[in-house]
């Protein structure tokens, strides 16, 4: 087995925008190719969930080789929902490791926003089994997390205010981020009167509706930061069927797996990203990945241990809830962010960060992948 | 009123109405039956924003139900107000949804 860095990386903004999905993907993606100083690329590897429902395309892995000259190199799409792109780089990344290719692309991009908000939900619950009275009785995906947040309430004696508190930081970090979706300043105030979406959720407690892509290059060697391990688990698709809502039992496995693969542990870890689709995700991600007891991942937001100066960083992009979320662009964009973190040259930079971590949730909990990054030479 | 479910007929696990398999057993020999409708709120929430199929009927309560008898049920319910341990009963069922009332 070999060590395996990430040598490159592009994206573009996030946000509604008037470009395709193939036009973004190929900027993404020429944009890491150059940032790896344009190595022969052996593969391509394409994270994404609804082109084919909402831009009307499919065979992206070939559509994206073409348009880069790639000629005939190997290529795939991979789906899984939200983690599509975690999950494109999860096996690009054992592909290399393995000795099958040297260096690989790996791009992920979503366009959303050139639909209608109902054909967009009704798109993204293909996120959850359809073929169970639960799909029949209107549950959305945000309704999943909708929920999950009142049992947890009601449970651990968190309120509204701290849901509010996790999108607030998030909208912070988002201010110093190019590429954010929301760059506007915004109050716990807001936040807290916004229009709402599923109770206890309101419009800043769920991701954005959002067009963006992104690439990283991936290559055998320790000519970057460098890959120390990736972890995967799957989940329950349907809620009635979950023993306990309160657990994602696939994001702490994915971190368990993870955590053994590199030989360390929640305490090593210095910045993190979690997927935060809404914010009581990233509350329950927290829990799940060991950085927090289970059940007070609310308290630690309230004491500011996930923000710069507490525990760890959590989200310095601005996470999905304000970077944006286009679906198979933010596993890769994810990535980045660690990566830029590791590279001294982030948004909102961690000081002395050695050790990184991306966790990419997919559907409810169907899929979770996490990745392990450390900082090159260190 | 009862909720359908399926009974395996090797080991007598109740399953959900659509399951194909006994995850206990692993046997495919599954029987139709009912458990008593009788249940209490394991949580909710109100959705605002629904998909195209159920866009007209927002906003509207879904409960997921933890039934006396094991199981539990995601469902709608109409009246104008529930909380977490509220008790429900099944009331009706259509289009594969389920209704629940007090």
């Amino acid at each position: 087995m070999s060590a395996v860095s990430v040598i490159g990386r592009g994206t573009t903004t996030f946000g509604k925008k008037e470009d395709s999905l193939k036009s973004m993907l190929v900027e993404a993606s020429r944009k890491a190719i150059i940032d790896a100083e344009r190595p022969k690329i052996d593969a391509v590897f394409v994270g994404n969930f609804t082109a084919g429902t909402l831009a009307n395309q499919e065979i992206l892995g070939s559509i994206l080789t073409n348009e880069l000259g790639l000629g005939d190199v190997p290529s795939v799409k991979m789906e899984g929902a939200c983690a599509s792109g975690g999950l494109a780089f999860r096996h690009a990344y054992q592909l290399v490791k393995a000795g099958e290719y040297d260096t690989v692309l790996v791009a992920g991009g979503e366009k959303m926003t050139s639909q209608d908000t109902e054909t967009v939900t009704n798109a993204i619950n293909h996120a959850m089994d359809s073929g169970t009275n639960e799909a029949a009785s209107g549950l959305t995906f945000p309704g999943f997390f909708g929920v999950l947040a009142n049992r947890y309430m009601h449970e651990h004696g968190a309120d509204k205010k701290h849901l509010a508190m996790v999108a607030l930081k998030n909208r912070d970090y988002a201010l110093a981020n190019p590429i954010a979706h929301f760059r506007k300043e915004t109050t716990l105030e807001d936040i807290m009167q916004a229009r709402k979406i599923t109770d206890p959720l309101g419009l800043f407690d769920c991701s954005p509706i959002s067009d963006g892509a992104a690439a990283v290059v991936i290559q055998r060697g320790e000519n970057g930061v460098q890959v120390l391990a990736s972890g995967q688990a799957s989940g329950i698709p349907v809620m009635q069927e979950v023993d306990d809502l309160l657990h994602i039992p696939a994001t702490h496995q994915s971190a368990k797996r993870a955590y053994a693969a590199a030989g360390l542990g929640p305490e090593d870890i210095d910045v993190v990203e979690v997927h935060d689709c809404f914010s009581i995700t990233e509350i329950i991600a927290t829990e799940e990945l060991g950085f927090f007891e289970k059940g007070c991942g609310w308290e630690a937001v309230e004491k500011g241990l996930t923000k710069h100066g507490g525990k760890v960083p959590v989200n310095t992009s601005g996470g999905l809830l304000s970077k944006g979320h286009p679906i198979g662009a933010t596993g890769i964009a994810q990535i980045i962010q660690i990566v830029d973190q590791l590279n001294e040259k982030a948004c909102n930079q961690v000081e002395n960060a050695k050790i990184g971590l991306a966790q990419n949730l997919g559907g409810t909990g169907a899929y979770s992948v996490v990745h392990i990054f450390k900082k090159k030479g260190a | 009123m009862d909720l359908p479910i399926k009974r395996c007929t090797e080991c007598d696990e109740i399953l959900y109405h659509y399951k194909y398999l006994c995850q206990n057993c692993f046997s495919d020999q599954l029987e139709d039956s009912t458990i008593e409708g009788k249940g209490s709120v394991y949580s909710y929430t109100k959705i605002h924003a629904a998909p195209k199929q159920f866009a007209q009927q927002a906003p509207y309560f879904i409960v997921l139900v933890e039934m006396e008898q094991g199981l539990k049920v995601t469902g709608r319910y109409e009246g104008e107000d529930i909380t977490i341990n509220d008790s429900v009963e099944l009331s009706g069922i259509k289009d594969d949804c389920y209704y629940f009332k007090n």
